[in-house]
């Protein structure tokens, strides 16, 4: 018997798990967008604090290099690519000519997207091990690998938690699409 | 009306906060969080302005509102972590880092105040 939710529409999960958000009433996507956008800048402000701090050291041993950057980079990019999918065609909603052609192009490049993300914080965790923690840096270093695995975690968290304000539509809001 | 003029004062006091922390310790640094200040509410305006939504649902979101909220959340978080940053490279003190933080609080608490309570006071319909 399938798990039907209001509208139709069909739960892949055995047992129906409320919206633990609903307290917030009709606020909810808006909050959860500010949200989204301040964990954001948490994140690129903690990497902003631990470079700075490095620029700062005269007397440091590691030296921020390209490699701390680019776990930051990839797992913002891959925020990007996530949000400018069209929600719409992953379900298949959308009547189109063509057939059904858009719904795996629309999941392959959701996928690219998780991958970056999870890409770039499993390199970030990577920079952190390989050049801070095995060479046993001093307590004020390590906290420039810590800064960049705090930058990837808090972009992931954004991503998180946009994705989750933006299709957990509730079901008495109507959106006339122009 | 008195209100509006608390809130008013309120906003002086927050901006003062800022000001003094800068010439206080002769360190113009925290007056870049002004800047954020002004531009914060922009993004949201913006896009709520262009989002194209009517008066039937004054609470029509699509991806331009949220695109603009989402700026606007980058802007108010930057104005708290500018200071904060600051202070740990020790570009500026920690008082002054206190002040700033606390004249952003008044002042986006006012900015708040106002949109929820007072910017629908002149419809009348």
């Amino acid at each position: 018997m399938p798990n039907y939710l209001s509208e139709g529409r069909r739960s892949i999960f055995l047992f129906k798990i409320p919206n633990p958000f609903k307290f917030l009433g009709d606020k909810q996507r808006a909050i959860g967008v500010y949200a989204a956008g301040a964990f954001f800048a948490i994140g690129w402000w903690a990497f902003i604090d631990a470079i700075t701090l490095a620029s700062r050291d005269p007397f440091k041993q590691v030296s921020i290099g390209f490699e701390d950057w680019i776990s930051g980079i990839l797992t913002t990019l891959g925020m990007i690519v996530i949000n400018l999918i069209d929600k719409s065609s992953l379900h298949g909603d959308t009547f189109s000519y063509s057939g059904d052609s858009l719904v795996w192009k629309a999941r392959l490049f959701l996928f690219v997207g998780f991958a970056l993300i999870a890409g770039g914080l499993a390199g970030s965790v990577c920079v952190l091990i390989l050049k801070y923690i095995v060479p046993e840096v001093p307590e004020s270093e390590l906290y420039y690998g810590i800064g960049q695995v705090a930058q990837c975690g808090f972009i992931m968290l954004s991503t998180v938690i946009l994705w989750i304000a933006q299709n957990t539509q509730e079901e008495y809001q109507y959106n006339f699409m122009l | 009306m008195a209100g509006l003029r608390t809130l008013a004062f309120v906003l002086a006091v927050g901006f003062l906060l800022v000001i003094l922390s800068c010439a206080l310790y002769h360190n113009w640094w925290p007056l870049f969080v002004v800047a954020t200040y002004v531009l914060a509410p922009l993004p949201n305006a913006l896009s709520a302005r262009c989002a194209g939504g009517d008066d039937l649902m004054s609470d029509y979101h699509n991806g331009a509102v949220d695109a603009g909220e989402f700026i606007t959340g980058i802007f108010i978080v930057t104005g708290f972590c500018l200071p904060l940053v600051l202070a740990h490279a020790e570009v500026i003190t920690i008082p002054a880092m206190v002040m700033s933080i606390i004249g952003g609080i008044l002042v986006y608490g006012t900015i708040i105040a106002y949109t929820h309570f007072f910017a629908n006071e002149g419809e009348d319909f």
